[in-house]
């Protein structure tokens, strides 16, 4: 189990280094010079070496690379040349955004889809599951800043229920800063739900036609027990694995949706840094978003082992 | 295999929609109601049928003039991008199936690494450099259709390569390249033209973000999520304007999703309709 565990995070360490050598290669490689960019067309040349000094653009690159690297991991993101602050406060402040805003939505997508998978897989072919499948059909079709917008104009304009946008901060309590992020996880949550009820509906399905529940069955077994014993346990896992998969997406979804609500998330902070070409802080922030993606998939890996103690026994997985 | 099997309500409801798309699109090249960039400051935000079908935006453009010619670009970017990033993913799926060893684990990882970037992240960092467009954003998503192929074909490549017949082709000395071309492709064209589909959906939501965020083809061409983005702003006074659009991308999203299930429960005999 320990050699499984450290061969895992071998394993995480080689991508996350793999992830970073290919942010570094885009941003540093392609044609076209940052501090040019930053600057615009009407730079003085003194201005773009100073800029290139300052940004160690004159160093070859591998030092750069193992310079931006070395500060990365000892939590030194460099300085935002729009906000002359450090990018790692920055990160940090926006995070505190970011973070609950999709938890909240994975809970709200999850607290959805299984229930309502479970219920049509259990009720299949009757008039709730074919509900219940045709809107999650629909759900996942739906953009999910489509969805902030026609939340922000029912909830908030029209019924005044919830903010319409902006984030009070947590310093002003939970409650106002909860209250802020209620439509944002909504709008992300539901296209999710869509997917994961699907994807909840088949598991459940597949399980209850697997041999063992078959023979469960067939020597009594309950149809109500062979679901709740075994069905849902089971559905679990490729449940978990979609989950990791959709982190990606809700990742792009907190771009868009931040930006429809006008929260100070992470995801609002690599569209201002692109519209300001700071590319400091959005080097930084697709490095972020691209690491919490492959751990979020890792910590899945591993979930599996607690789900499914075939593969812990196998340990190979 | 599949002849005389009625095809699915999904199946008819998918190709329904998509074919409707498509010859709006196509319709949308020769003509639409008014010329889609044309403004008419004296008519602007007017509601559905006060001017036009569905009423004007806030420079007086007819609203269903603008959908028409944004389905050409966001059914034109979402096609190109599966194209490209459906070819490359392909070609690497199927190559590395083939070599196996030392590529196949590289290649494999790679496309681990290539999850981890959002089509809207990568075209952002894309955009920065090279400047947001049509272009750019087709790259984006193509970069990321790249590793769902590989992966879908390699998976599927390595199934035909065990079958006997393909076993007896080797042993008769036939190459890597002549297999894969002969009995490795065809035999995983459906699972392949499947996915296509699908993505297909998952294309036009993500070219759609891309255009509400600014990174798609620039102005005053129309794109649905542009036209969203500018709905943002008269969101209280001219609501419908945020209606149309949505609900176009949603049932264009939705048409590929149906006919991509619907051609799965078709093409694979073995899964249940309706699963």
């Amino acid at each position: 189990m320990l050699a499984l565990l450290s061969r895992r995070l071998l394993g995480l360490a080689a991508t996350l280094l793999a992830v970073a050598a290919l942010v570094f290669a885009v941003m540093s490689v392609l044609p076209g010079d940052p501090a040019a960019i930053m600057l615009g067309t009407s730079a003085r040349p003194d201005t773009l070496a100073a800029l290139h000094r300052q940004m160690g653009l004159d160093a070859p690159v591998p030092v750069r690379f193992g310079r931006w690297l070395g500060g990365a991991l000892t939590g030194d993101f460099g300085v935002s040349t729009t906000y002359g602050v450090p990018v790692a406060a920055l990160i940090a402040e926006r995070l505190a955004v970011t973070l609950p805003l999709a938890f909240l939505a994975i809970a709200l997508s999850v607290a959805a889809a299984l229930p309502l998978g479970v219920l049509a897989a259990a009720r299949r072919g009757q008039a709730v599951d074919v509900l219940v499948t045709a809107l999650a059909q629909l759900g996942v079709a739906l953009p999910n800043f489509w969805l902030g917008l026609l939340l922000v104009l029912t909830v908030a304009v029209w019924l005044g229920w919830l903010p319409a946008g902006g984030f009070p901060g947590w310093a002003a309590g939970p409650g106002p800063a909860l209250a802020a992020l209620v439509l944002p996880a909504l709008a992300l949550a539901l296209p999710q739900a869509g997917i994961l009820t699907r994807v909840t509906r088949t598991a459940v399905l597949d399980v209850l036609e697997e041999d063992f529940v078959r023979t469960a069955r067939a020597k009594g077994l309950s149809r109500r027990a062979a679901l709740w014993r075994h069905a849902v346990p089971n559905a679990l896992v490729p449940v978990v694995t979609v989950l990791g998969l959709q982190f990606s997406f809700l990742i792009a979804g907190s771009v868009l949706v931040e930006s429809v609500f006008g929260l100070p998330g992470l995801g609002r902070l690599a569209y201002q840094a692109f519209a300001q070409r700071d590319l400091v802080v959005l080097q930084d922030v697709v490095l972020v978003f691209a690491a919490l993606v492959i751990v979020v998939n890792f910590l899945v890996d591993l979930a599996y082992l607690a789900l499914d103690p075939r593969l812990r026994a196998r340990g190979t997985a | 295999m599949t002849a005389g099997r009625p095809p699915g309500p999904r199946l008819v409801a998918g190709l329904a929609i998509t074919a409707v798309l498509a010859a709006v699109a196509l319709v949308a090249l020769a003509w639409t109601p008014e010329p889609p960039t044309r403004m008419a400051i004296l008519f602007k935000l007017r509601p559905p049928l006060a001017h036009g079908l569905l009423g004007t935006d806030a420079f007086g453009r007819d609203v269903l003039s603008m959908l028409m010619a944004g389905a050409r670009n966001s059914l034109g970017v979402a096609l190109a991008a599966v194209a490209l990033g459906g070819s490359a993913g392909t070609l690497l799926g199927v190559g590395v199936a083939a070599r196996r060893g030392l590529v196949d684990g590289l290649v494999m990882r790679g496309c681990d690494v290539a999850f981890a970037f959002p089509p809207i992240v990568s075209a952002m960092m894309l955009g920065a450099l090279l400047g947001p467009g049509r272009a750019t954003a087709t790259l984006a998503i193509a970069l990321f259709m790249v590793p769902v192929f590989a992966r879908v074909s390699r998976g599927a490549a390595l199934q035909v390569w065990s079958r006997d017949y393909v076993l007896a082709a080797r042993g008769a000395g036939r190459g890597a390249l002549a297999i894969s071309l002969d009995h490795v492709l065809p035999n995983i064209a459906g699972q392949l033209v499947v996915q296509a589909t699908i993505q297909l959906g998952l294309a036009v939501l993500t070219e759609a973000g891309l255009s509400f965020l600014g990174l798609g083809a620039p102005p005053p061409e129309p794109s649905w999520g542009r036209m969203l983005a500018d709905a943002q702003t008269y969101m209280v006074r001219a609501p419908w304007l945020a209606v149309a659009p949505g609900a176009t991308i949603a049932l264009a999203v939705l048409g590929f999703n149906l006919l991509g299930d619907g051609l799965r429960d078709r093409l694979d005999p073995r899964r249940s309709p309706g699963r």
